[in-house]
Protein backbone atom coordinates (compact mmCIF):
# COMPACT_ATOMS: atom_id res chain seq x y z
CA UNK A 1 0.00 0.00 0.00
CA UNK A 2 1.40 3.41 -0.54
CA UNK A 3 1.51 5.73 2.20
CA UNK A 4 -0.35 9.68 1.64
CA UNK A 5 1.86 11.95 0.56
CA UNK A 6 2.95 14.23 3.50
CA UNK A 7 3.67 11.16 5.53
CA UNK A 8 5.76 9.55 2.89
CA UNK A 9 7.76 13.03 2.90
CA UNK A 10 7.94 12.43 6.51
CA UNK A 11 9.32 8.92 6.41
CA UNK A 12 11.79 10.42 3.96
CA UNK A 13 12.87 12.96 6.03
CA UNK A 14 13.65 10.60 8.87
CA UNK A 15 15.78 7.75 6.19
CA UNK A 16 17.93 10.98 6.04
CA UNK A 17 19.59 10.43 9.26
CA UNK A 18 22.77 8.73 9.43
CA UNK A 19 22.37 4.93 10.57
CA UNK A 20 18.17 4.81 9.80
CA UNK A 21 16.94 3.02 7.27
CA UNK A 22 13.29 2.45 5.78
CA UNK A 23 11.69 0.25 8.31
CA UNK A 24 13.19 2.58 11.48
CA UNK A 25 11.84 5.73 9.03
CA UNK A 26 9.09 4.29 8.94
CA UNK A 27 8.59 3.49 12.96
CA UNK A 28 9.66 7.04 13.43
CA UNK A 29 6.87 8.82 11.19
CA UNK A 30 4.48 6.50 12.58
CA UNK A 31 5.40 7.67 16.42
CA UNK A 32 5.47 11.03 15.23
CA UNK A 33 2.17 11.04 13.66
CA UNK A 34 0.79 8.98 16.96
CA UNK A 35 1.51 12.28 19.29
CA UNK A 36 -0.92 15.11 20.09
CA UNK A 37 -0.59 18.44 18.36
CA UNK A 38 1.27 19.63 21.59
CA UNK A 39 3.66 17.13 21.31
CA UNK A 40 4.61 18.31 17.76
CA UNK A 41 4.96 22.15 18.77
CA UNK A 42 7.25 21.06 21.88
CA UNK A 43 9.13 18.94 19.79
CA UNK A 44 9.70 21.35 16.81
CA UNK A 45 10.66 23.73 19.79
CA UNK A 46 13.75 21.86 21.14
CA UNK A 47 14.71 21.20 17.67
CA UNK A 48 14.67 24.78 16.87
CA UNK A 49 15.97 25.79 20.04
CA UNK A 50 18.99 23.28 19.68
CA UNK A 51 19.92 24.45 16.60
CA UNK A 52 19.73 28.19 17.90
CA UNK A 53 21.65 27.19 20.51
CA UNK A 54 24.34 25.13 19.85
CA UNK A 55 27.64 26.39 18.21
CA UNK A 56 30.98 25.64 17.93
CA UNK A 57 33.44 26.55 20.63
CA UNK A 58 36.16 29.43 18.62
CA UNK A 59 38.91 27.46 20.68
CA UNK A 60 38.28 23.35 20.42
CA UNK A 61 35.43 23.71 18.06
CA UNK A 62 33.23 21.40 20.15
CA UNK A 63 29.59 21.98 19.96
CA UNK A 64 28.65 23.92 22.78
CA UNK A 65 26.03 26.63 23.69
CA UNK A 66 28.87 28.84 25.17
CA UNK A 67 31.94 30.28 23.86
CA UNK A 68 34.73 29.39 24.78
CA UNK A 69 32.93 26.02 25.63
CA UNK A 70 32.09 24.73 29.20
CA UNK A 71 35.73 22.46 28.79
CA UNK A 72 38.09 25.56 27.45
CA UNK A 73 36.48 27.74 30.42
CA UNK A 74 36.53 25.53 33.23
CA UNK A 75 39.56 26.85 35.19
CA UNK A 76 40.58 23.50 36.64
CA UNK A 77 41.65 21.98 33.13
CA UNK A 78 45.29 21.47 32.34
CA UNK A 79 45.39 24.20 29.66
CA UNK A 80 48.70 22.35 28.64
CA UNK A 81 47.30 19.53 27.08
CA UNK A 82 45.59 18.76 24.01
CA UNK A 83 43.58 15.93 22.84
CA UNK A 84 42.65 15.80 19.19
CA UNK A 85 39.34 13.97 18.11
CA UNK A 86 37.70 13.71 15.08
CA UNK A 87 34.38 14.58 15.80
CA UNK A 88 32.45 15.94 19.36
CA UNK A 89 31.10 12.65 19.66
CA UNK A 90 34.31 11.53 20.22
CA UNK A 91 35.29 13.76 22.81
CA UNK A 92 32.61 13.01 24.61
CA UNK A 93 33.75 9.32 25.02
CA UNK A 94 36.86 10.29 26.20
CA UNK A 95 35.40 12.74 28.40
CA UNK A 96 33.43 10.03 29.89
CA UNK A 97 36.09 7.88 30.86
CA UNK A 98 37.12 10.82 34.00
CA UNK A 99 40.41 9.99 33.28
CA UNK A 100 41.21 13.38 31.03
CA UNK A 101 41.59 16.61 32.80
CA UNK A 102 43.19 18.46 29.40
CA UNK A 103 41.72 20.26 26.52
CA UNK A 104 40.75 18.94 23.14
CA UNK A 105 40.37 19.69 20.01
CA UNK A 106 37.77 18.44 17.97
CA UNK A 107 39.13 18.66 13.91
CA UNK A 108 35.87 17.52 12.19
CA UNK A 109 36.51 14.44 10.28
CA UNK A 110 39.19 12.55 8.68
CA UNK A 111 41.04 12.82 5.57
CA UNK A 112 39.89 11.09 3.02
CA UNK A 113 40.97 12.11 -0.81
CA UNK A 114 38.35 9.80 -1.99
CA UNK A 115 35.26 11.85 -0.21
CA UNK A 116 37.35 15.19 -0.88
CA UNK A 117 38.58 15.32 2.15
CA UNK A 118 42.08 17.32 2.53
CA UNK A 119 43.61 18.79 5.61
CA UNK A 120 41.55 21.80 4.46
CA UNK A 121 38.54 20.89 4.55
CA UNK A 122 39.28 19.81 8.78
CA UNK A 123 40.02 22.23 11.73
CA UNK A 124 43.75 22.06 11.26
CA UNK A 125 45.16 25.31 10.91
CA UNK A 126 42.97 26.20 13.34
CA UNK A 127 45.08 23.99 15.72
CA UNK A 128 47.87 24.96 14.18
CA UNK A 129 47.61 28.26 15.28
CA UNK A 130 46.68 27.16 18.65
CA UNK A 131 49.53 24.93 19.43
CA UNK A 132 51.89 27.76 18.25
CA UNK A 133 49.95 30.04 20.21
CA UNK A 134 49.47 28.08 23.37
CA UNK A 135 52.75 26.28 23.48
CA UNK A 136 51.29 22.88 25.18
CA UNK A 137 53.37 20.24 26.99
CA UNK A 138 51.96 17.33 25.27
CA UNK A 139 49.31 16.79 22.46
CA UNK A 140 47.29 13.34 22.20
CA UNK A 141 45.78 11.73 19.18
CA UNK A 142 42.64 9.62 19.98
CA UNK A 143 41.70 8.96 16.29
CA UNK A 144 40.30 6.36 14.22
CA UNK A 145 42.39 3.11 13.49
CA UNK A 146 41.48 2.70 10.34
CA UNK A 147 43.65 4.17 7.09
CA UNK A 148 42.03 7.58 6.79
CA UNK A 149 42.60 7.81 10.63
CA UNK A 150 46.39 6.99 10.43
CA UNK A 151 46.82 9.05 7.78
CA UNK A 152 45.29 12.09 9.39
CA UNK A 153 47.32 11.11 12.37
CA UNK A 154 50.18 10.88 10.59
CA UNK A 155 50.08 14.56 8.65
CA UNK A 156 49.45 16.05 12.15
CA UNK A 157 52.56 14.92 13.35
CA UNK A 158 54.05 16.22 10.42
CA UNK A 159 52.83 19.35 10.55
CA UNK A 160 52.48 19.93 14.14
CA UNK A 161 56.51 17.97 15.59
CA UNK A 162 57.94 21.62 14.88
CA UNK A 163 56.04 23.13 17.74
CA UNK A 164 55.28 20.31 20.31
CA UNK A 165 58.15 17.97 22.19
CA UNK A 166 55.62 15.25 22.97
CA UNK A 167 53.29 14.09 20.24
CA UNK A 168 51.43 10.85 21.52
CA UNK A 169 48.80 8.84 20.66
CA UNK A 170 46.35 6.15 22.52
CA UNK A 171 47.89 2.89 22.81
CA UNK A 172 46.72 -0.19 20.94
CA UNK A 173 45.82 -3.12 23.54
CA UNK A 174 43.00 -5.53 24.37
CA UNK A 175 39.40 -4.28 24.96
CA UNK A 176 39.17 -4.25 28.86
CA UNK A 177 37.38 -7.06 30.54
CA UNK A 178 37.27 -9.62 27.76
CA UNK A 179 39.08 -12.83 27.17
CA UNK A 180 42.03 -13.30 25.29
CA UNK A 181 40.67 -16.21 23.18
CA UNK A 182 38.20 -13.82 21.74
CA UNK A 183 40.03 -11.36 20.09
CA UNK A 184 41.41 -11.13 16.59
CA UNK A 185 44.82 -11.73 15.41
CA UNK A 186 45.51 -8.17 14.78
CA UNK A 187 44.20 -6.39 18.04
CA UNK A 188 46.51 -9.50 19.93
CA UNK A 189 49.52 -8.76 17.48
CA UNK A 190 49.45 -4.96 17.95
CA UNK A 191 48.77 -5.56 21.98
CA UNK A 192 51.96 -7.68 22.06
CA UNK A 193 53.81 -4.69 20.09
CA UNK A 194 52.57 -2.41 22.68
CA UNK A 195 53.25 -4.65 25.78
CA UNK A 196 53.98 -3.00 28.86
CA UNK A 197 56.63 -4.09 32.05
CA UNK A 198 54.21 -5.27 35.16
CA UNK A 199 55.30 -2.40 37.63
CA UNK B 1 39.32 -32.78 5.28
CA UNK B 2 36.18 -33.12 3.43
CA UNK B 3 33.26 -31.90 2.10
CA UNK B 4 30.34 -34.23 3.53
CA UNK B 5 27.30 -32.08 2.64
CA UNK B 6 26.97 -29.06 0.35
CA UNK B 7 23.47 -27.18 0.02
CA UNK B 8 22.90 -24.11 -2.22
CA UNK B 9 20.13 -21.92 -2.50
CA UNK B 10 19.13 -19.53 -5.51
CA UNK B 11 22.59 -19.78 -5.97
CA UNK B 12 23.58 -19.28 -10.06
CA UNK B 13 21.59 -21.31 -11.71
CA UNK B 14 20.43 -23.44 -8.94
CA UNK B 15 16.94 -22.95 -7.04
CA UNK B 16 17.65 -25.83 -4.30
CA UNK B 17 20.82 -28.09 -4.79
CA UNK B 18 21.45 -30.48 -2.47
CA UNK B 19 24.03 -33.35 -2.17
CA UNK B 20 25.66 -35.80 0.33
CA UNK B 21 29.23 -36.84 -0.26
CA UNK B 22 30.80 -39.92 1.25
CA UNK B 23 33.16 -40.93 -1.56
CA UNK B 24 36.49 -39.19 -2.00
CA UNK B 25 35.74 -38.92 -5.63
CA UNK B 26 32.86 -36.97 -7.30
CA UNK B 27 32.14 -36.61 -10.80
CA UNK B 28 29.55 -34.30 -11.83
CA UNK B 29 28.61 -34.49 -15.31
CA UNK B 30 26.20 -32.45 -17.84
CA UNK B 31 26.69 -30.68 -20.99
CA UNK B 32 27.70 -26.90 -21.35
CA UNK B 33 26.10 -24.12 -19.31
CA UNK B 34 23.78 -26.49 -17.17
CA UNK B 35 25.62 -25.17 -13.89
CA UNK B 36 28.80 -28.26 -13.12
CA UNK B 37 31.04 -25.67 -12.60
CA UNK B 38 28.84 -23.39 -10.66
CA UNK B 39 29.00 -26.22 -7.61
CA UNK B 40 32.87 -26.16 -7.74
CA UNK B 41 32.68 -22.03 -7.67
CA UNK B 42 30.24 -22.47 -4.68
CA UNK B 43 32.93 -25.21 -2.57
CA UNK B 44 35.95 -22.93 -4.00
CA UNK B 45 34.51 -19.43 -2.31
CA UNK B 46 34.18 -21.43 0.81
CA UNK B 47 37.99 -21.51 0.75
CA UNK B 48 39.08 -18.33 -0.71
CA UNK B 49 36.12 -16.24 0.06
CA UNK B 50 36.14 -14.88 -3.60
CA UNK B 51 35.09 -15.97 -6.76
CA UNK B 52 37.01 -15.96 -9.69
CA UNK B 53 34.33 -15.95 -12.66
CA UNK B 54 32.31 -13.59 -10.53
CA UNK B 55 32.72 -9.61 -10.61
CA UNK B 56 30.28 -8.68 -7.42
CA UNK B 57 28.54 -10.74 -5.59
CA UNK B 58 25.23 -10.16 -7.32
CA UNK B 59 26.79 -12.34 -9.99
CA UNK B 60 26.22 -15.01 -8.02
CA UNK B 61 22.29 -15.34 -7.05
CA UNK B 62 19.88 -16.99 -9.26
CA UNK B 63 18.29 -14.15 -11.54
CA UNK B 64 15.43 -12.22 -9.66
CA UNK B 65 15.92 -13.48 -6.02
CA UNK B 66 17.39 -11.21 -3.21
CA UNK B 67 20.07 -13.84 -2.07
CA UNK B 68 21.80 -17.03 -2.16
CA UNK B 69 22.63 -19.34 0.29
CA UNK B 70 25.62 -21.96 0.47
CA UNK B 71 25.58 -24.14 3.75
CA UNK B 72 28.07 -26.88 3.55
CA UNK B 73 29.00 -29.89 6.39
CA UNK B 74 32.86 -30.41 6.77
CA UNK B 75 35.41 -33.24 8.40
CA UNK B 76 38.41 -32.27 9.41
CA UNK B 77 41.04 -33.83 11.43
CA UNK B 78 40.18 -31.45 14.61
CA UNK B 79 36.44 -31.92 14.10
CA UNK B 80 33.25 -31.25 11.79
CA UNK B 81 31.79 -27.85 11.11
CA UNK B 82 28.84 -26.32 9.80
CA UNK B 83 29.10 -23.56 7.39
CA UNK B 84 26.11 -21.51 6.09
CA UNK B 85 26.93 -18.25 4.09
CA UNK B 86 24.56 -15.83 2.49
CA UNK B 87 25.47 -13.58 -0.18
CA UNK B 88 22.88 -10.56 -1.05
CA UNK B 89 22.15 -8.64 -3.51
CA UNK B 90 24.03 -5.67 -1.64
CA UNK B 91 27.09 -6.94 -1.49
CA UNK B 92 26.80 -7.74 2.44
CA UNK B 93 27.53 -11.34 3.89
CA UNK B 94 26.47 -13.17 6.74
CA UNK B 95 28.14 -15.94 7.94
CA UNK B 96 27.75 -18.63 10.70
CA UNK B 97 29.82 -20.98 11.63
CA UNK B 98 28.69 -23.99 13.77
CA UNK B 99 25.41 -22.04 14.29
CA UNK B 100 27.55 -19.14 15.37
CA UNK B 101 26.98 -15.70 13.58
CA UNK B 102 30.64 -13.91 12.85
CA UNK B 103 31.28 -10.39 12.99
CA UNK B 104 33.97 -10.44 9.65
CA UNK B 105 31.96 -12.54 7.26
CA UNK B 106 35.30 -12.12 4.31
CA UNK B 107 37.46 -13.09 6.73
CA UNK B 108 36.21 -15.12 9.07
CA UNK B 109 35.34 -17.69 6.61
CA UNK B 110 38.81 -17.77 5.47
CA UNK B 111 41.14 -20.70 7.11
CA UNK B 112 37.96 -23.14 8.02
CA UNK B 113 38.07 -25.29 4.36
CA UNK B 114 40.76 -25.72 2.00
CA UNK B 115 40.53 -26.28 -1.46
CA UNK B 116 42.67 -25.86 -4.66
CA UNK B 117 40.71 -25.43 -8.02
CA UNK B 118 41.85 -26.50 -11.56
CA UNK B 119 40.04 -25.17 -14.58
CA UNK B 120 41.03 -25.22 -17.92
CA UNK B 121 40.74 -21.41 -17.91
CA UNK B 122 44.27 -21.97 -15.55
CA UNK B 123 46.27 -22.37 -18.81
CA UNK B 124 45.57 -18.43 -18.80
CA UNK B 125 47.88 -17.97 -15.95
CA UNK B 126 50.74 -17.95 -18.12
CA UNK B 127 49.59 -16.67 -20.93
CA UNK B 128 46.55 -14.24 -19.58
CA UNK B 129 47.77 -10.52 -17.76
CA UNK B 130 49.29 -10.31 -14.50
CA UNK B 131 46.31 -9.66 -12.93
CA UNK B 132 45.40 -13.65 -13.42
CA UNK B 133 48.41 -14.13 -11.71
CA UNK B 134 48.04 -11.63 -8.58
CA UNK B 135 44.65 -13.26 -7.97
CA UNK B 136 46.42 -17.07 -8.03
CA UNK B 137 48.92 -16.31 -5.64
CA UNK B 138 45.76 -13.99 -3.58
CA UNK B 139 43.34 -17.02 -3.45
CA UNK B 140 46.06 -19.30 -1.62
CA UNK B 141 47.24 -17.28 0.17
CA UNK B 142 43.95 -16.28 1.97
CA UNK B 143 43.42 -19.54 2.90
CA UNK B 144 47.04 -20.00 4.25
CA UNK B 145 47.72 -16.97 6.15
CA UNK B 146 45.26 -15.36 8.06
CA UNK B 147 46.73 -11.90 7.93
CA UNK B 148 47.29 -11.48 4.20
CA UNK B 149 43.32 -10.92 3.53
CA UNK B 150 43.61 -8.01 6.06
CA UNK B 151 47.34 -6.89 4.54
CA UNK B 152 45.39 -6.59 1.04
CA UNK B 153 42.67 -4.93 2.59
CA UNK B 154 44.33 -2.22 4.09
CA UNK B 155 46.98 -1.97 0.81
CA UNK B 156 43.81 -1.51 -1.59
CA UNK B 157 42.14 0.77 0.52
CA UNK B 158 45.54 3.32 1.08
CA UNK B 159 46.24 2.39 -2.55
CA UNK B 160 42.39 3.89 -3.57
CA UNK B 161 43.33 6.74 -0.96
CA UNK B 162 46.35 7.79 -2.76
CA UNK B 163 44.81 7.46 -6.11
CA UNK B 164 42.32 9.79 -5.55
CA UNK B 165 44.79 12.39 -4.30
CA UNK B 166 47.30 12.40 -6.81
CA UNK B 167 43.93 12.62 -9.63
CA UNK B 168 43.08 15.64 -7.49
CA UNK B 169 46.20 16.95 -7.28
CA UNK B 170 46.60 16.93 -11.23
CA UNK B 171 42.90 17.82 -11.71
CA UNK B 172 43.76 21.24 -8.93
CA UNK B 173 47.44 21.91 -8.47
CA UNK B 174 48.01 22.59 -5.08
CA UNK B 175 51.75 23.32 -3.69
CA UNK B 176 54.29 20.52 -4.50
CA UNK B 177 55.50 20.25 -0.88
CA UNK B 178 52.26 19.90 0.10
CA UNK B 179 50.70 17.77 -2.56
CA UNK B 180 54.52 15.44 -1.13
CA UNK B 181 53.60 15.32 2.68
CA UNK B 182 49.99 14.19 1.51
CA UNK B 183 50.89 11.28 -0.20
CA UNK B 184 53.57 10.87 2.49
CA UNK B 185 50.85 9.95 4.77
CA UNK B 186 49.43 7.25 2.51
CA UNK B 187 53.04 6.00 1.64
CA UNK B 188 53.53 4.88 4.87
CA UNK B 189 50.46 2.57 5.34
CA UNK B 190 51.20 1.41 1.99
CA UNK B 191 54.56 0.84 3.00
CA UNK B 192 53.54 -1.11 6.08
CA UNK B 193 51.13 -3.47 4.57
CA UNK B 194 52.26 -3.91 1.04
CA UNK B 195 55.77 -5.35 3.13
CA UNK B 196 53.31 -7.82 4.01
CA UNK B 197 52.20 -8.63 0.83
CA UNK B 198 55.58 -8.71 -0.73
CA UNK B 199 56.88 -11.15 2.24
CA UNK B 200 54.17 -13.40 1.96
CA UNK B 201 54.46 -14.16 -1.71
CA UNK B 202 57.62 -14.22 -2.19
CA UNK B 203 58.10 -17.35 1.23
CA UNK B 204 55.12 -18.97 -0.07
CA UNK B 205 56.86 -18.85 -3.65
CA UNK B 206 60.29 -20.04 -1.81
CA UNK B 207 57.78 -22.89 -0.53
CA UNK B 208 56.21 -24.07 -3.34
CA UNK B 209 59.42 -24.31 -6.20
CA UNK B 210 61.00 -27.27 -4.95
CA UNK B 211 57.22 -29.12 -4.99
CA UNK B 212 56.37 -28.44 -8.43
CA UNK B 213 60.16 -28.41 -9.54
CA UNK B 214 60.22 -31.99 -8.79
CA UNK B 215 56.67 -32.39 -10.62
CA UNK B 216 57.43 -30.73 -13.78
CA UNK B 217 60.59 -32.88 -13.64
CA UNK B 218 58.87 -36.10 -13.37
CA UNK B 219 56.52 -35.08 -16.01
CA UNK B 220 59.03 -34.13 -18.61
CA UNK B 221 61.14 -37.14 -17.44
CA UNK B 222 63.65 -34.87 -15.95
CA UNK B 223 64.37 -32.51 -19.07
CA UNK B 224 62.45 -29.58 -17.94
CA UNK B 225 63.07 -27.38 -15.16
CA UNK B 226 60.40 -24.82 -13.20
CA UNK B 227 61.09 -21.45 -12.09
CA UNK B 228 59.01 -18.88 -10.72
CA UNK B 229 60.15 -15.62 -10.21
CA UNK B 230 58.75 -12.74 -8.45
CA UNK B 231 58.18 -9.70 -10.40
CA UNK B 232 58.87 -6.42 -7.76
CA UNK B 233 57.93 -3.29 -8.72
CA UNK B 234 59.49 -1.87 -6.46
CA UNK B 235 62.56 -2.91 -7.13
CA UNK B 236 63.27 -1.91 -10.98
CA UNK B 237 67.35 -2.64 -10.99
CA UNK B 238 66.13 -6.17 -10.97
CA UNK B 239 68.31 -6.91 -7.60
CA UNK B 240 67.72 -9.94 -5.38
CA UNK B 241 64.97 -9.10 -3.15
CA UNK B 242 65.69 -8.73 0.23
CA UNK B 243 63.84 -11.59 2.50
CA UNK B 244 64.14 -9.67 5.54
CA UNK B 245 61.00 -7.24 6.06
CA UNK B 246 62.80 -4.23 7.07
CA UNK B 247 64.84 -4.19 3.96
CA UNK B 248 61.99 -5.09 1.67
CA UNK B 249 60.32 -1.81 3.92
CA UNK B 250 63.23 0.67 3.16
CA UNK B 251 63.33 -0.81 -0.60
CA UNK B 252 60.15 0.22 -1.17
CA UNK B 253 60.29 3.80 0.63
CA UNK B 254 63.41 4.51 -1.46
CA UNK B 255 61.13 3.21 -4.53
CA UNK B 256 58.30 5.28 -3.68
CA UNK B 257 60.37 8.24 -3.09
CA UNK B 258 61.70 8.15 -6.72
CA UNK B 259 58.82 7.32 -8.17
CA UNK B 260 56.77 10.34 -6.67
CA UNK B 261 56.86 12.50 -9.77
CA UNK B 262 56.29 9.84 -12.33
CA UNK B 263 52.95 9.29 -9.68
CA UNK B 264 51.87 12.78 -9.68
CA UNK B 265 52.34 13.18 -13.17
CA UNK B 266 50.16 9.65 -14.29
CA UNK B 267 47.82 10.88 -11.24
CA UNK B 268 48.24 7.18 -9.74
CA UNK B 269 50.46 4.59 -7.70
CA UNK B 270 52.65 3.23 -10.29
CA UNK B 271 54.28 0.90 -8.26
CA UNK B 272 53.71 -1.65 -5.10
CA UNK B 273 51.99 -5.57 -5.30
CA UNK B 274 49.53 -4.30 -6.94
CA UNK B 275 51.35 -3.65 -9.86
CA UNK B 276 53.91 -6.71 -9.55
CA UNK B 277 53.91 -9.91 -11.59
CA UNK B 278 54.96 -13.98 -11.21
CA UNK B 279 57.06 -14.98 -14.03
CA UNK B 280 57.68 -19.28 -14.95
CA UNK B 281 60.14 -19.76 -16.34
CA UNK B 282 60.84 -23.38 -18.20
CA UNK B 283 64.99 -24.09 -18.40
CA UNK B 284 65.52 -20.57 -17.16
CA UNK B 285 63.55 -18.98 -20.42
CA UNK B 286 60.25 -17.17 -20.20
CA UNK B 287 57.64 -19.97 -20.07
CA UNK B 288 54.90 -17.61 -21.75
CA UNK B 289 57.25 -17.31 -25.08
CA UNK B 290 59.28 -20.32 -24.97
CA UNK B 291 57.09 -23.20 -23.34
CA UNK B 292 55.00 -25.01 -26.33
CA UNK B 293 50.68 -25.40 -25.09
CA UNK B 294 51.75 -28.92 -23.83
CA UNK B 295 54.54 -27.76 -21.64
CA UNK B 296 52.37 -24.75 -20.27
CA UNK B 297 50.06 -27.43 -19.45
CA UNK B 298 52.35 -29.73 -17.83
CA UNK B 299 53.74 -26.36 -15.70
CA UNK B 300 50.29 -25.54 -14.73
CA UNK B 301 49.56 -29.24 -13.56
CA UNK B 302 53.05 -28.99 -11.38
CA UNK B 303 52.21 -25.93 -10.35
CA UNK B 304 48.46 -26.94 -8.81
CA UNK B 305 49.60 -30.40 -7.38
CA UNK B 306 52.56 -28.24 -5.64
CA UNK B 307 49.45 -25.78 -3.96
CA UNK B 308 47.96 -29.30 -2.88
CA UNK B 309 51.26 -30.12 -1.11
CA UNK B 310 52.08 -27.08 0.45
CA UNK B 311 48.50 -26.20 1.84
CA UNK B 312 48.93 -29.71 3.19
CA UNK B 313 52.12 -29.45 4.85
CA UNK B 314 51.07 -25.90 6.68
CA UNK B 315 47.76 -26.52 7.52
CA UNK B 316 48.51 -30.39 8.29
CA UNK B 317 45.08 -30.74 6.52
CA UNK B 318 44.35 -32.27 3.22
CA UNK B 319 42.76 -29.45 0.45
CA UNK B 320 40.45 -30.84 -1.58
CA UNK B 321 40.59 -30.49 -5.12
CA UNK B 322 37.91 -29.18 -7.46
CA UNK B 323 38.63 -30.47 -11.50
CA UNK B 324 36.75 -28.33 -13.65
CA UNK B 325 36.99 -29.62 -17.33
CA UNK B 326 40.18 -30.35 -17.15
CA UNK B 327 41.06 -33.59 -18.73
CA UNK B 328 39.39 -32.42 -22.19
CA UNK B 329 42.24 -30.72 -21.85
CA UNK B 330 45.17 -32.61 -20.94
CA UNK B 331 46.43 -36.06 -22.95
CA UNK B 332 46.80 -39.09 -22.03
CA UNK B 333 50.30 -39.03 -20.23
CA UNK B 334 49.11 -36.26 -18.15
CA UNK B 335 45.82 -37.24 -17.02
CA UNK B 336 47.91 -39.86 -15.91
CA UNK B 337 50.10 -38.40 -14.13
CA UNK B 338 47.77 -36.05 -12.36
CA UNK B 339 46.30 -39.74 -11.47
CA UNK B 340 49.29 -41.24 -10.28
CA UNK B 341 50.16 -37.84 -7.86
CA UNK B 342 47.36 -37.28 -6.04
CA UNK B 343 47.61 -37.78 -2.39
CA UNK B 344 45.96 -40.97 -1.26
CA UNK B 345 43.15 -39.10 0.93
CA UNK B 346 42.36 -36.45 -1.17
CA UNK B 347 38.58 -35.65 -2.14
CA UNK B 348 38.18 -34.82 -5.64
CA UNK B 349 35.21 -32.77 -7.41
CA UNK B 350 35.63 -33.14 -11.07
CA UNK B 351 33.03 -31.99 -13.63
CA UNK B 352 33.14 -33.23 -17.26
CA UNK B 353 30.83 -33.46 -20.23
CA UNK B 354 31.36 -36.69 -21.04
CA UNK B 355 32.06 -39.64 -18.63
CA UNK B 356 34.44 -40.86 -21.47
CA UNK B 357 36.93 -38.00 -21.10
CA UNK B 358 37.81 -39.23 -17.39
CA UNK B 359 40.36 -42.62 -17.08
CA UNK B 360 38.09 -45.97 -16.01
CA UNK B 361 40.32 -46.01 -13.15
CA UNK B 362 39.21 -42.88 -12.08
CA UNK B 363 35.52 -43.77 -12.15
CA UNK B 364 36.01 -46.54 -9.97
CA UNK B 365 34.23 -45.94 -6.83
CA UNK B 366 33.25 -42.50 -7.16
CA UNK B 367 29.99 -40.99 -6.76
CA UNK B 368 28.87 -39.69 -10.07
CA UNK B 369 25.94 -37.31 -10.69
CA UNK B 370 24.93 -35.64 -13.83
CA UNK B 371 23.15 -32.09 -14.03
CA UNK B 372 20.88 -30.51 -16.51
CA UNK B 373 19.78 -26.86 -16.03
CA UNK B 374 20.72 -26.97 -12.40
CA UNK B 375 18.70 -29.54 -11.16
CA UNK B 376 20.58 -33.47 -10.73
CA UNK B 377 18.77 -35.69 -13.46
CA UNK B 378 20.67 -38.76 -12.29
CA UNK B 379 22.78 -40.41 -9.59
CA UNK B 380 25.49 -43.61 -9.49
CA UNK B 381 26.74 -44.45 -5.99
CA UNK B 382 29.67 -46.78 -5.58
Amino acid sequence: MKYTKPLLRLIEEFQKFPGVGPKSAERMAFHLIKQDVHYIEGFSKVVIEAKEQIRKCSECFNLSSNDPCEICSNSLRDKKTICVVSEAKDLSVVERTNEYKGLYHVIGGLISPIDGIGPDDLVIKELIYRVSRSDPNEIIFALDTSTEGEATALYLHRILSPLCKKITRLGFGLPAGTELEYADELTISRALENRKEIV
Amino acid sequence: MLLKKLKLTDFRNYSEFEEDFKELKIIIIGQNAQGKSNILEAINLLATSKSERAERDSDLIHWGKDFALIFADIERKDGSSKIALQINSSGRRKLKINDVAKKAPQADLLGNFFAVMFSCDDLYLIKGSPSIRRSWLDSVLFQLDSKYHRSLHDYQKSISQKNALLKSGRENPIARKELKIQTEIWNEQIINSGTEIIYTRLEFLKEISPYSSELLKNISMRTEDLGLKYLCTINKNEMEIPNEKTNIKSLFKASLENSFEEECARGQSVIGPHRDDLQFQLNGREARSFASQGQQRSIILSLKLGEVQVIEKRKNEMPVLLLDDVFAELDEKRQDFLLHNLPENIQIFLTTTHISDVQKEFIKGAHIIEIKTGKIVHKVSA
